[in-house]
């Protein structure tokens, strides 16, 4: 068994029984996307709500409408399954309450709103949920039976969904 | 293709800058929607120098401010200035699930943005307790400061933030009102986030001041990120004759 680290606006596709893991989510989604009968899944750490469209986008996997797409394209061609698809998203906090700068501290909300819509226009149903709040996150993927651990640090706590 | 400006600084170790373009090889552009775009494709080693130097006066006065409320001695080191990625800004508080402690100011007027200092949670603990006069705590894992711990730290952080933006202010003619800080104690990656939130649209390199204070007895790691919104920035540079 493996366990794949990935870091900020990075992506990871595995099989059962590898682990996919990343550390300190803040107002980034972490966002699985599997087949729990092929026992295939990707994992994308994503920052920001929506590509520009008026830059060119360098790194699909930085935002959540071009993530996922990318990520379906990758869990099929890993293996898995159209119409077997689930996803998990945890992430999207609050961490600093400031009532100034709305549009920056508001992104945890739109990450996970944009997470919700995309999914649903994929017809992805998503499996599991533990979004917002004021705490950061470290997420763990089990591919063999795709349970997702969630580690916080304030307060200390670990949770399985 | 638009560009913009970002500066990141940061105190007591490091200073960020980000900006948004093209310097040399990289490709470092980063975002922000809405706002004016200020060219950098022109961008030059005036356009760093004068944000090293920037970071240097307003790092400098915090220093001092910071000697004076120790009440002892912290010297300045001269910025270092680098590149990297997202995913390095971690790194530099040593890996994203790292616990500090992240104050966070709001700037408005004729800059806005805010203004992040990131503390390693022992650095903290070890500044609160001897702003408090009270004696050092056994190194702990505890998340958890009392009532004057973060008190204490708040106003860490309000004279820090407020020499800082005394100097860039006197530097530039420019008006900057701070908040009241936010105190937030939990994983480097998480309170980072903030950084790439705001500006991370275009881009995917940061450019990076290091910057260094010391005292003679021990270093108080800290980390000072200013970060004006695009508009500010271009109107910073144009204060300065420079854009």
């Amino acid at each position: 068994m493996a366990t794949h680290t990935i870091g900020i606006a990075d992506k990871i596709v595995s099989k059962a029984p590898d682990k996919l893991v990343t550390l300190g989510l803040g107002s980034c989604v972490g966002l699985v996307i599997y087949d729990p009968y092929k026992k295939v899944g990707g994992l994308v750490h994503i920052m920001l709500p929506t590509a520009p469209t008026n830059a060119p986008v360098t790194n699909k996997f930085k935002f959540a409408d071009t993530a996922i797409e990318e990520m379906i394209r990758l869990v099929l061609q890993a293996g898995a399954a159209r119409n077997q698809l689930k996803a998990k998203v945890v992430g999207g906090a609050h961490m600093f309450n400031n009532s100034y700068q709305t549009d920056v501290m508001g992104i945890g909300n739109r990450n996970v709103d944009v997470c919700q819509r995309v999914l649903k226009e994929h017809r992805i149903p998503i499996a599991a949920q533990d979004t917002g709040g004021s705490s950061g996150r470290s997420i763990e993927f089990s591919c063999e039976d795709n349970t997702l651990q969630i580690r916080t640090v304030s307060p200390k706590s670990v949770r399985l969904i | 293709m638009q560009k913009h400006m970002l500066i990141i600084l940061n105190n007591k170790n490091y200073s960020i800058i980000l900006i948004n373009g093209r310097y040399n090889k990289y490709d470092f552009c980063l975002g922000c929607e809405k706002v004016m775009m200020f060219d950098t494709n022109n961008m030059n080693k005036d356009h760093l120098d004068f944000f090293q130097e920037l970071e240097n006066i307003g790092a400098g006065h915090a220093a001092t401010a910071l000697s004076v409320m120790m009440d002892r001695e912290i010297t300045l080191c001269v910025p270092r200035a680098q590149f990297c990625e997202y995913g390095e800004i971690t790194s530099i508080m040593r890996g994203p699930e790292n616990v500090v402690v992240g104050l966070l100011v709001g700037i408005s007027d004729d800059v806005n943005g805010f203004i992040l200092l990131v503390l390693d949670l022992a650095d903290a603990r070890m500044l609160a307790n001897t702003v408090l006069g009270e004696p050092e705590d056994k190194p702990n894992e505890d998340t958890d400061f009392n009532e004057m711990q973060e008190s204490a730290l708040r106003e860490v952080a309000n004279i820090l933030i407020g020499s800082y933006i005394t100097a860039i202010s006197t530097l530039t003619g420019l008006r900057i009102n701070a908040s009241v800080p936010e105190l937030v104690v939990d994983m480097a990656g998480a309170i980072m986030n903030l950084l790439p939130a705001a500006y991370g649209e275009y881009g995917d390199h940061v450019l990076f001041l290091e910057t260094k204070f010391e005292d003679q007895a021990q270093c108080i790691y800290g980390h000072f990120f200013l970060i004006p919104d695009v508009e500010s920035y271009k109107y910073i540079m144009e204060k300065m004759g420079i854009a």
